[in-house]
């Protein structure tokens, strides 16, 4: 980019002074790699101002006016100068340049050349996270892409947001998310953006590079750039598509309901329950009546509708229905795949005056219910246009605009839950064409529901050339996003067998769920940079480039709802259409992230900022920075604070001693930074801790009108010391290209202290209300963070590359309040690693040789309920050898038997990626995993009869019996939930959190595989086709795991009601196959 | 100078917005409240007051237990279903020493906090200076009346002015504060409601009067705690009942206020806005606010009887205490027991039905046969028999008129009973007499209590006559309405409350054998078997333990004395 600005800016130069013609040069353009024409490269002489650019065939011609060389030059590309022969014709090859030391990386509030970075940045490979894969949301693609940017979903679903954080858990407070800005715009949700219009994306990891950002970005940025038009370009029409087929990678099975229900029934009378039974049906009655239907009904009642007699029957003494067929659950409720697809067009191009990016994006996905399945559609479109209105003044505009449906049907229930809480004889079927009370009659009856949100932004933006190396350049951003979501319900009629003694045909449904309710939330942000950009010539050795400037930003966000029951005709469900009465307000539904759910919010971030960049002969590189931030989320008396960084580096390569390793070893640098910035995000949904609030309330008083008295409470306390939470990054680093470039290594350590975490203080009830927010605590996380690749040519038709990336981190408290040392789950401690979890250490199982007594004697504290351990049940270790198991007083000094047995937080984040070219094929291989990773993991999924004698997954019928001693689960008992050690994790009984059940979430996946073909044919050259490129894409094909249940090693979520309760009754994580096209004009 | 016109408004432009950024980040969430911004006008302040009135119990809220009247068992007048025994909380935890302002917690730390906040910000209100010492009459009457209703409970607590910031350590680890400073400050608070509180600010709300009534009632509890405590060496006994004297004093002559001519009016009136006995009430209206007084008095849950220590306090209509008086006959049958009595008691209980386990009329049983009715609407007039809990909208008294002779007839008679004045016969006329007129029983003359002759036989040996009957008139004219528990906290007499000292706390009507109650030798309903036996312990029973997750909080020295005598 520098020489490219030294190139136009030499250009004006000469244009200034006039020049003549001369002779006519011609050539061609191709990548090296793929040996495709590359269009919009641009030619320029040295001499000269005017350059042109290569035609969609890799064209171009130009008068060479009698200059020794040319320069071709492209995005993505490494630069090169020709020498002018007497040749008239040139076949150039440009060198991918991404990973090279010459790359223009964008930073905050410019651009870099990543020879000059002093701060740890890391730029994401855009073609290979977007390019080729069925993926319309960004930051699903960014997964595993940058080490040190961890991206999590907890489940599979086709809405679930993603956790993203750099560098791990920032603080404990709020959500430790980077600050994510697209052309300078805050964006916290990237969705907005269609992944084919991003140009780069740059990760800003340390103190120093992000602090230009100020209070927002104290756990990293992601820069976002968005692609536009480039001038003297001819247009360029792309088209891709992508279709894809989507399948879960691994789920529990179903069991057998016959050694199912046999289990069921003895854990049922182990819990002192004499005839255990699931809606009045007496299991083993029930398993009789299977074991019956197995033998006379299976091989000819395959049908949807039921017979009654032979499929269900109704005791008669009892009254209650029994259900005998045995379905596959799966197959009944789950389609084995879901379809997806995409289309992208854009339009580009330019004149020398004029550039202009315009594109059109649509994407579809299905959700995998067989019945009533919810899908998201999203439309993207972006328009841009930059003009060059004067010689001193570019000028440009951005529209983008989003709309995002999503369908789905009335959640009468949580339909995962109960998909995964009753066994195969649930009655999935019909009796007289009317479903029975289960799932199927819901999600059959459910009325569509929808979710629609528009998202535009209008981006208004203009560069000033005040002096031949002082630029202004200004931008005004107007975003507005507006969602309306309209739910309604109705009656179900359905076969209600819940209430013995009768099989009714009735409304399922509750008066509650006959409503309709549309919520609406509008959410504003205006944003405005303006800055200077100065790169004064001082002398040949010393460059400087300043930059400063303000920023400004203004949020604001209403949601509220209107909700009425009764609806006339449910399958029209406007509220002129109900007659029950209007209820409403402020919502806490779909409110964006990081915003008060009480209705109406504000907020406002504004700054001046800084940059210094100097550096002598290219070889000692120094970079300041600094912010005074000014923030509405500080202390109303402390709004504004400075914050600033510093970095430097030194290239060790460009000392002459260093000359003759050139061949070998390219590049050195080294570099370190540290900086402190303030964190502002300290709550989970924008209220203002540091005001004193007062709360509205009614008081038990009957004013004078006779109504009640509407009153205010006390305001909440807020400590006068109380201070945001200060985050300092001191960050070393090495990057360096070795082997003529070939191969790169960028190695960062780094340390980051998190002090002043705020937390609520213990006071005497004397002072009146709740203890306020001290500054309490601090932690420090410490890591590192590795990436290596390596880009090889093999002869005209070979290309290799290949990258290995490699994360780490761990963060331990350094300063706590908790006086006990209590290791309670919901307390810290000073020296406790976040994320640890505690548990026992599980010995064996015991067995009918152990004396009952001394069973007793030694885990009889940890019995709950009818519970008592015997032979079959698990033995814990008694690790203090007191001859009891316990907790002892759940302290770290005094913690009985209990140990740290695992840490929830993934370690050692990898990536690896393989890949090239070969005549028109093409290949890339990425994976990605996670080292180390443990789960505590509840609910009947992970461990079998949490509940009650719900069910039991194929899988847990390898459960203890006398004849088969050597089980994965122990002897069944049912209710294992609430434990009798304080503090702990949940879990009792068989399943204390303990070493044995604890989940190894570690995994190696293959992320995507491409492979690719570009037809390269003279036909479609003609035609005017510039590329044509037919893909297939594999996602998640196979993963490497042993996660304990067969539950996806990326999965942490129990989906709406089970919460984090019962992990894995939710969307199931999906692998895809797709393939596309991508098509240039 | 191109450049100039050119770069001159950027340049501008860019200043301009420079200097305008600092408050442009002064937002916030508009649908928040906040102080001080709060604090804007009266009408705020209002707002802010209405919470302090959640400290006014009344007859409950909404389905709750626990109003002034009837509910707070813990006494010799009645003798509930269920067994109490002292203490009345556990040392672990006690609510009411505690933050929350709530429809349940009418005693709390948090009334203080938010009255001191009042009071610091009322400064800087835009209003006039009359209207900010009206508030500031607000802030320090509800401060008083918190701090008066801890120390009842607790003895001495921490006095705080004002609001104290977290990190004031002295302040936050305050040791407790003697009772007679808190006291004092208490009614240095009630003074300065007396004297800045508006004659009216709305209808019903607190005002001069009602600060005076308060007044009466803190002076009258403190000048005989000092009086009666004197382990606790306690000055000024006697100014604090002339205090209480001069309050009542000042009300009584206040032609605003009359008795009503039923005794019954206050307690089970529809709409007490135009009664003119009343100085302060909760009002409750249907579907805006109720209680559930009157529907647990109809449920078939047995009810919580008085006993038959309160019923026999009842003088008969001459006068005389049915130890004397000829008219009394005898306690065989419920017709006899009421023969001839105080019109209160025909008014307090059922006197055509006892009730109890094997004797069930309609629904009711009590515990002790008797039957309370005294809240119960005029059955002439009720459309529907209000069960439903949470459905019942009779208004409440606070503060009434019959409190305030009360407050004055026995300070009168205690600063006697010092030396300190004379009681006399108009006293007596213009308080309880009234009182006693309305109960249709002959009144109570000096010469009647100077005769030893017509002492009560069961009169307490350690007191006078006159105090003796000025506090049975008291127990009567304030049957089950919460005072009692108090009364014998402050006058030292927690044996009344012992079933070993009093047993007459712990038993019910005479009634025959019917298999299935519980009687005593002598025919008397006994609630509870007679191992379950209540003592008092003195001095550890006259407060309430302090929580001592509480006192852990506290700096270790300071520990040693957070802590009340015997727990």
């Amino acid at each position: 980019m520098r020489n490219l600005k030294a190139l136009m800016l030499s250009g004006l130069f000469c244009w200034l002074t006039g020049h003549a013609f001369g002779q006519l040069i011609k050539g061609e353009v191709h990548d090296r790699t793929s040996h495709t024409p590359l269009s919009g490269a641009s030619i320029s002489l040295p001499s000269q101002r005017k350059g042109v650019s290569t035609d969609a065939s890799g064209v171009f011609s130009i008068q060479a006016n009698g200059a020794k060389s040319f320069t071709i030059s492209a995005v993505g590309y490494k630069p090169q100068t020709i020498p002018l022969t007497d040749a008239t014709f040139y076949q150039v090859e440009l060198d991918i340049s991404d990973k090279s030391m010459d790359q223009v990386v964008v930073v905050g509030y410019g651009t870099q050349k990543k020879a000059d970075l002093t701060g740890a940045v890391a730029t994401v490979d855009v073609t290979k996270a977007f390019g080729s894969r069925p993926i319309d949301d960004p930051t699903r693609a960014l997964q595993g892409m940058v080490p040190g940017l961890t991206i999590q979903y907890g489940n599979g679903g086709l809405t679930t947001g993603a956790d993203i954080k750099i560098r791990g858990i920032g603080s404990i407070n709020g959500q430790s998310r980077p600050l994510i800005l697209v052309d300078n715009v805050q964006t916290d949700d990237l969705s907005v953006i269609n992944p084919q219009d991003i140009e780069s994306i740059s990760v800003l990891k340390d103190a120093a590079s992000a602090s230009i950002y100020g209070a927002r970005a104290a756990f990293g940025v992601v820069l976002i750039k968005t692609k536009t038009g480039r001038k003297n370009q001819k247009a360029v029409i792309s088209y891709n598509n992508n279709f894809s087929a989507n399948t879960p990678t691994v789920m529990p099975d179903f069991a057998d309901p016959v050694p199912e229900l046999q289990a069921l029934w003895d854990a049922g009378v182990r819990s002192g329950n004499s005839t255990p039974e699931t809606f009045g049906m007496n299991l083993l009655q029930l398993r009789a009546g299977i074991i019956n239907w197995k033998s006379k009904y299976a091989s000819t009642n395959k049908g949807k509708e039921m017979v009654k007699g032979q499929d269900f029957d109704i005791d008669p003494s009892t009254g209650v229905t029994y259900f005998y067929k045995v379905w596959d659950p799966k197959k009944e409720m789950l389609n084995k795949y879901t379809f997806s697809q995409q289309h992208n067009l854009s339009i580009s191009g330019g004149s020398d005056k004029i550039s202009y990016y315009l594109s059109g994006g649509y994407s579809y996905n299905g959700g995998i219910f067989k019945q009533n399945p919810d899908d998201v559609k999203k439309y993207n479109i972006t328009a841009s246009v930059n003009a060059n209105v004067t010689p001193w003044l570019d000028v440009n505009v951005k529209t983008l605009f989003r709309n995002y449906q999503y369908d789905y049907p009335y959640q009468y229930q949580d339909y995962w839950y109960y998909f995964w809480r009753w066994g195969s004889y649930f009655p999935y079927g019909t009796y007289q064409g009317k479903y029975f009370r289960v799932n199927s009659a819901y999600l059959n009856a459910a009325p569509r529901n929808n979710l629609s949100d528009n998202y535009s932004r209008i981006d208004l933006g203009a560069t000033v050339k005040i002096l031949k190396n002082l630029n202004f350049r200004a931008d005004y951003t107007i975003g507005r996003d507006n969602a309306l979501r309209h739910e309604s319900g109705g009656p179900v009629q359905a076969w209600d067998f819940w209430t013995a003694g009768s099989l009714n045909l009735t409304n399922i449904a509750t008066a509650s769920q006959d409503f309709v309710t549309y919520t609406t939330g509008r959410a504003l942000v205006n944003t405005f940079n303006g800055y200077f950009t100065w790169q004064p010539t001082i002398h040949d050795n010393h460059h400087i480039k300043l930059i400063t400037g303000i920023n400004a930003e203004s949020d604001e966000n209403i949601n509220f709802n209107v909700s009425r029951q009764g609806t006339l005709d449910p399958t029209q469900p406007e509220l002129g259409l109900t007659y029950g009465t209007i209820t409403g307000g402020p919502t806490s539904s779909g409110v964006p992230l990081g915003w008060d759910p009480n209705g109406h919010g504000k907020k406002a971030f504004a700054g001046y900022f800084g940059r210094v960049n100097y550096d002598y002969k290219d070889k000692f590189l120094l970079e300041v920075n600094g912010r005074y931030d000014g923030s509405s989320y500080f202390p109303p008396q402390d709004r504004w604070a400075f914050f600033g960084s510093a970095s430097a580096g030194y290239r060790l390569s460009e000392e002459s001693f260093m000359q003759h390793l050139k061949p070998t070893l390219s590049d050195l640098k080294i570099r370190a930074s540290y900086g402190e910035l303030g964190n502002q995000d300290v709550t989970s949904n924008g209220s203002d801790i540091y005001l004193r609030n007062m709360t509205g309330t009614t008081a038990q008083w009957v004013t004078s009108t006779g109504t009640i008295a509407q009153t205010i409470g006390q305001p909440s306390a807020v400590a006068n010391s109380l201070k945001w939470e200060r985050v300092g990054t001191l960050d070393f680093g090495v990057d360096a290209r070795v082997l003529d470039n070939h191969i790169g290594f960028t190695f960062d350590w780094y340390q980051r202290n998190t002090n002043g975490m705020i937390q609520p203080t213990s006071v005497p009830a004397t002072f009146g209300t709740g203890g306020p927010n001290i500054n309490a605590g601090n932690f420090r996380t410490r890591g590192y963070e590795l990436s290596i690749d390596a880009n090889y040519t093999v002869g005209r038709d070979i290309q290799l590359y290949g990258s290995i990336g490699l994360a780490d981190y761990k963060t331990i408290f350094t300063k706590w309040s908790n006086p006990s040392l209590s290791i309670a789950t919901t307390q810290n401690y000073k020296g406790k690693t976040y994320g640890e979890i505690w548990g026992f250490e599980t010995d064996r199982y015991f067995t009918s040789s152990d004396d009952s007594a001394s069973i007793a004697q030694s885990q009889g504290k940890l019995q709950s309920g009818n519970f008592r351990y015997g032979p079959g049940d698990i033995k814990y270790k008694d690790l203090n050898h007191d001859g009891k198991v316990d907790g002892g007083g759940s302290t770290l000094y005094n913690h009985g038997d209990l140990k740290v047995i695992g840490n929830n937080q993934p370690r050692y984040n990898y990536n690896f990626r393989v890949g090239g070219s070969w005549k028109g094929f093409d290949l890339d291989v990425f994976f990605q995993g996670v080292g180390k990773r443990d789960w505590w993991a509840t609910g009947q999924t992970a461990l079998p009869l949490w509940q009650s004698v719900d069910i039991l997954y194929k899988n847990q019928l390898d459960f203890w019996t006398p004849d088969h001693p050597n089980a994965k689960y122990p002897r069944p008992y049912p209710g294992n939930s609430g434990g009798t050690v304080s503090g702990l994790s949940s879990g009792t009984n068989n399943f204390y959190p303990q070493t044995k059940y604890l989940l190894n979430l570690a995994y190696l996946r293959l992320k995507s595989l491409t492979v690719g073909y570009v037809v390269n044919n003279k036909t479609l050259t003609r035609a005017g086709i510039s590329k044509l490129r037919f893909y297939f894409t594999g996602q998640n094909l196979f993963t490497i795991s042993h996660v304990g249940v067969p539950l996806d090693p990326e999965i942490t979520d129990g989906g709406i009601s089970g919460g984090i309760t019962y992990t894995g009754r939710t969307y199931p994580f999906d692998k895809s196959f797709s393939a596309g096209m991508q098509l240039s004009f | 100078m191109k450049f100039i016109t050119r770069y001159l408004p950027l340049a501008l432009l860019t200043i301009s917005m420079g200097t305008a950024c600092k408050k442009y980040v002064d937002v916030t969430n508009p649908d928040s409240l906040t102080d001080p911004g709060f604090w804007k006008n009266e009408n705020n302040v209002r707002a802010y007051s209405w919470e302090f009135y959640d400290a006014f119990p009344g007859f409950g809220n909404g389905s709750s237990l626990n109003g002034d009247f009837y509910f707070p068992t813990l006494t010799d007048d009645q003798t509930p279903p269920g067994f109490t025994q002292f203490p009345l909380t556990t040392a672990v935890s006690n609510a009411d020493w505690g933050t929350s302002i709530s429809s349940t917690s009418f005693v709390s730390f948090g009334y203080v906090r938010k009255a001191n906040i009042m009071l610091d910000r009322i400064d800087a209100v835009d209003m006039a200076d009359e209207a900010k010492n009206h508030w500031k009459g607000v802030g320090h009457f509800f401060r008083a009346l918190e701090y008066f209703k801890m120390v009842q409970e607790f003895g001495g607590v921490p006095w705080y002015n004002h609001a104290p910031d977290v990190s004031d350590s002295t302040q936050i680890y305050k040791p407790r504060d003697p009772r007679q400073l808190v006291m004092d400050s208490v009614l240095a608070d009630i003074n300065f409601a007396v004297t800045n509180l508006r004659q009216v600010d709305q209808v019903n709300t607190i005002n001069k009067d009602v600060a005076l009534a308060l007044k009466s009632r803190i002076c009258l509890y403190e000048g005989t705690y000092r009086k009666y405590h004197t382990e606790l060496n306690l000055p000024n006994a006697d100014t604090y009942l002339s205090q209480a004297k001069d309050a009542a004093q000042t009300l009584i002559n206040n032609s605003t206020y009359a008795l009503d001519k039923s005794y019954q009016t206050a307690y089970n009136s529809d709409d007490l806005s135009k009664d003119k006995e009343m100085i302060l009430y909760k009002k409750y209206v249907v579907s805006v606010l109720s209680h559930s007084l009157i529907a647990y008095l109809y449920s078939s849950t047995a009810m919580n009887g008085p006993s038959r220590s309160a019923i026999e306090s009842y003088l008969c209509s001459d006068g005389q205490p049915i130890s004397l008086s000829p008219l009394y006959q005898g306690d065989a049958t419920l017709p006899n027991v009421v023969a001839n009595r105080d019109k209160r008691l025909y008014i307090t209980i059922d006197t055509s039905h006892l009730v109890y386990t094997g004797h069930v009329f309609n629904v009711f049983s009590s515990s002790t046969g008797y039957r309370p009715i005294k809240f119960l609407p005029d059955s002439n007039t009720l459309k529907t028999i209000p069960t439903g809990i949470a459905t019942n909208v009779t208004d409440a008294p606070l503060f009434w008129l019959a409190e305030v002779y009360l407050n004055y007839a026995e300070a009168a008679a205690e600063l006697e009973d010092m030396g300190k004045y004379s009681l006399t016969q108009a006293d007596l006329d213009n308080t309880v007499n009234k009182l006693r007129a309305r109960g249709g029983v002959a009144s109570l003359t000096l010469t009647y209590l100077h005769d030893p002759t017509k002492a009560d036989p069961k009169k307490d040996a350690e007191l006078s006559s006159t105090i003796f009957e000025i506090r049975r008139e008291r127990r009567v004219e304030l049957m089950m309405d919460g005072f009692r528990f108090q009364d014998i906290m402050r006058w030292k007499k927690g044996n009344y409350m012992d079933s070993q000292k009093n047993p007459d706390s712990f038993l019910g009507a005479k009634v025959p054998a019917n298999g299935s109650i519980r009687l005593n030798a002598n025919g008397y309903i006994m609630p509870y078997p007679a191992a379950s036996q209540r003592v008092f312990v003195d001095p550890k029973n006259y407060l309430s333990a302090i929580p001592t997750s509480q006192i852990l909080l506290y700096p270790t020295a300071i520990q040693a004395t957070m802590q009340n005598p015997g727990w």
